[in-house]
């Protein structure tokens, strides 16, 4: 029931355990749980909406890609943190 | 304490970059000298990397292990640095670690995970955070367990916080164990927030809020056992600039017009923070502009570069080793038609991609012969910060004076370091545009009457052409054998010109004993832990450091009068080969018979650059290679 696990939870990108619950639209932490918990099945969507993201990869995964991400924590989608830009050597 | 040594590991993206140059301008606003080195992996984001900085109370100019605090931003890291710290040292983690087990980190090399659990296996550390720290511990290392969503927790509930900003608020927590361990005021924390944050004054009460809840918590525990004592010298002020800063300073200094690059690591920043500066001002005068062009590519950017030169506008392109590769015609270009332009070049691990975000200095002698055919070329190197912003001034006026091109040669260890330097002293720094002229009728570009011919700009009120032949004095096309012996040897005879007008300070330092039976050679950014393993080492021997700036035209005679036979010579450098003892006998004939070599990608730490003289010295060894460093 952990929010980790929620379809609701999108987390950022760079520290997983804080993330945005896209039903209250706020911060939400992964560790908590609240009464509109609802539970997803990663496969399911990944069937339905061709894709979902592996937070341990950093990296979208389709369906062929779902044994090599098998207990990976995969997420509906993410959030980039959007002063990524600043910690980040200019390269190529 | 009079020196510090610690790393921050994290992912990528985490705010390490901001910790790091927050705790720089804190310390270096108290008046410590301080170096930090990021080490970066080549992917974007996510993947381990962690900042290495040095802080002591007189100058020190490269990092050294073990460290005497470590903060984990990551559990990748926990499993990476265990081993770095020290006994008595301080490793801080977040509790949400604990239960994590190195088989888990999906972002780590397998590899490294590989060596790292046999590393373990041998200690007979069990694989969780856990495990690790009860190690650290009965080895005496403190350990500190801190909640780092607590924190964040807490902050969310007094600001409304954005979780697309997290990774401030990481760096927040980060900044904060290292000013609370290390007795740094909150306030100093601020103005180096304040600077970082500039004008987002928002974030700067949230991260103050956060920064001094953990220090609050932080010292409350354990005071603040690594406190330094105060500094050696009070400076009144410093600068705190990466390598690529410092350079892009230097070329602003040096009166650069026109720079062109293609985005490349690690030489990118040089030329993203001269586009910040294009439009310079001093007390509210407008001094003019700076071109910044990003070309399609590097055979562009060198060719464009050379157009600027060519029309009197103190024109530079940067790039890296890959870059380089293709700038070479167009170098050569430069070459024949006596082009004054800089090339800044930033060595990386080669060959082909290699490893982008590690630092190398294999790429000498490609520096020293790229280009086929034979011209006059310069190539400077620099040692640290404040001689890459010299130096930088220096590779144009010596372009300029000399009319040939200059390749500024540094390495990913200076450019992506951050230092504080002291403010350059201004009245030093001369503008020198050699002889130029305005041409008229009959004009000569390439007159036989002087080595370097007097240069009129292209539009000015002259006829002069340009091309990739050889050419008579006007640049016609001439293939007269008498002609190509005059100018092939008047572009040639520029070599001896250099070597005899440079002054000796710009060609090569003695650091260290005058008289020594131990001498290491080295150039570029071996000088930081020569520097710093010569001091360790001065009680024990007669040692100095021999510091290579000029490597083309390589200074013979003064090396030779430095590197005698009856002296213990050992050459140093990020390479395979030990580049600059080949040339050094190559150009004088001194055999340089015990080498130290490193080529992992990491730069050479004291610790184990005095490691390795003590094993020549002592046993006799005749070729040391490196390794430390994750």
């Amino acid at each position: 029931m952990r929010c980790r696990f929620c379809r609701y939870y999108l987390p950022n990108d760079i520290c997983a355990h804080v993330g945005i619950c896209s039903l209250r639209e706020k911060i939400a932490f992964s560790e908590d749980s609240c009464d509109k918990y609802s539970e997803i099945d990663i496969a399911e969507f990944i069937k339905k909406f061709g894709r979902a993201y592996c937070v341990d990869c950093k990296t979208w995964i389709y369906e062929a890609d779902m044994e090599e991400h098998r207990n990976h924590r995969v997420y509906l989608g993410v959030i980039e943190d959007e002063f990524l830009f600043e910690e980040l050597f200019a390269a190529d | 304490m009079d020196d510090l040594l610690l790393i921050i590991g994290g992912p990528q993206g985490s705010g390490l970059e901001t910790s790091a140059i927050v705790l720089t301008r804190a310390f270096g606003e108290k008046g410590y000298n301080v170096v930090a080195d990021r080490e970066y992996h080549s992917n974007i984001r996510g993947r381990h990397s962690y900042t290495h900085m040095r802080i002591s109370v007189d100058e020190r100019y490269s990092l050294a292990f073990p460290v005497d605090l470590f903060v984990g931003m990551s559990v990748e890291s926990v499993f990476t640095h265990f081993m770095d710290i020290s006994e008595n040292g301080y490793f801080v983690v977040d509790t949400a670690f604990l239960e994590q087990r190195i088989d888990r980190i999906v972002s780590m090399e397998p590899s490294v995970k590989r060596r790292l659990r046999k590393q373990m296996q041998e200690l007979g550390v069990g694989d969780r955070v856990e495990d690790i720290l009860r190690f650290l511990e009965n080895r005496g290392v403190n350990t500190i367990k801190l909640s780092y969503v607590g924190y964040l927790r807490m902050l969310a509930k007094k600001y409304d916080i954005s979780p697309r900003r997290i990774s401030r608020y990481m760096s927040g927590i980060a900044i904060a164990v290292v000013a609370a361990l290390t007795g740094i005021d909150l306030e100093s924390v601020v103005d180096g927030l304040r600077a970082r944050l500039s004008g987002r004054e928002e974030l700067v009460e949230h991260n103050r809020y956060l920064i001094e809840r953990v220090m609050d918590y932080i010292q409350g525990s354990y005071g603040s056992p690594l406190k330094l004592d105060p500094p050696k010298k009070l400076k009144n002020e410093v600068l705190v600039v990466t390598g690529n800063e410092a350079v892009a300073i230097g070329k602003i200094l040096g009166g650069l017009r026109v720079q062109t690059y293609y985005p490349i690591t690690p030489a990118a920043d040089e030329s993203l923070y001269l586009e910040e500066k294009m439009l310079l001002k001093a007390n509210s005068k407008n001094l003019g502009g700076i071109v910044v062009f990003q070309t399609e590519d590097e055979i562009a950017a060198i060719t464009a570069a050379i157009g600027a030169a060519l029309a009197g506008a103190r024109a530079s392109t940067t790039t890296s080793g890959p870059g380089f590769s293709l700038m070479v015609e167009g170098f050569g270009w430069a070459g024949i038609n006596e082009v004054p332009i800089v090339v800044t070049y930033y060595q990386r691990g080669g060959p082909s991609t290699g490893m982008p975000t590690r630092g190398a200095q294999s790429d000498l002698f490609f520096a020293l012969y790229a280009g086929h055919g034979e011209f006059a070329r310069i190539v400077l190197s620099s040692g640290d910060h404040m001689e890459a912003l010299i130096d930088a001034v220096d590779a144009f006026n010596f372009a300029e004076r000399f009319q040939v091109p200059v390749i500024h040669l540094l390495d990913k260890f200076i450019a992506n370091s951050t230092a504080t330097v002291p403010i350059p002293d201004l009245s030093k720094i001369r503008i020198e545009r050699g002889s130029i002229v305005e041409g008229g009728v009959d004009y000569k570009r390439f007159s036989k009457d002087s080595i370097v011919s007097p240069r009129a700009k292209l539009g000015s009120n002259s006829i002069m052409w340009y091309t990739g032949d050889e050419h008579d004095e006007y640049g016609h096309i001439s293939e007269d054998p008498v002609n190509r012996i005059e100018m092939y040897e008047k572009r040639i005879r520029k070599m001896e010109l250099i070597d005899r007008e440079i002054p000796d300070a710009k060609k090569a330092v003695l650091y260290g004993d005058k008289n020594p039976n131990i001498v290491l050679i080295g150039w570029g950014y071996t000088k930081c832990p020569a520097i710093d393993a010569i001091r360790k080492l001065e009680d024990k021997y007669s040692i100095a450091y021999l510091h290579i700036k000029l490597l083309a035209p390589l200074p013979s005679s003064l090396i030779r009068g430095i590197l005698r036979e009856d002296r213990i010579l050992i050459g140093v450098e990020h390479s395979y080969e030990v580049q600059i003892a080949s040339l050094i006998r190559m150009k004088s004939g001194i055999h340089i018979p015990h080498l130290v070599a490193k080529y992992t990608g990491r730069p050479i730490y004291e610790n184990e650059l005095v490691d390795a003289v003590e094993r020549i010295v002592e046993n006799k060894e005749k070729r040391v290679v490196l390794s430390y460093g994750e």
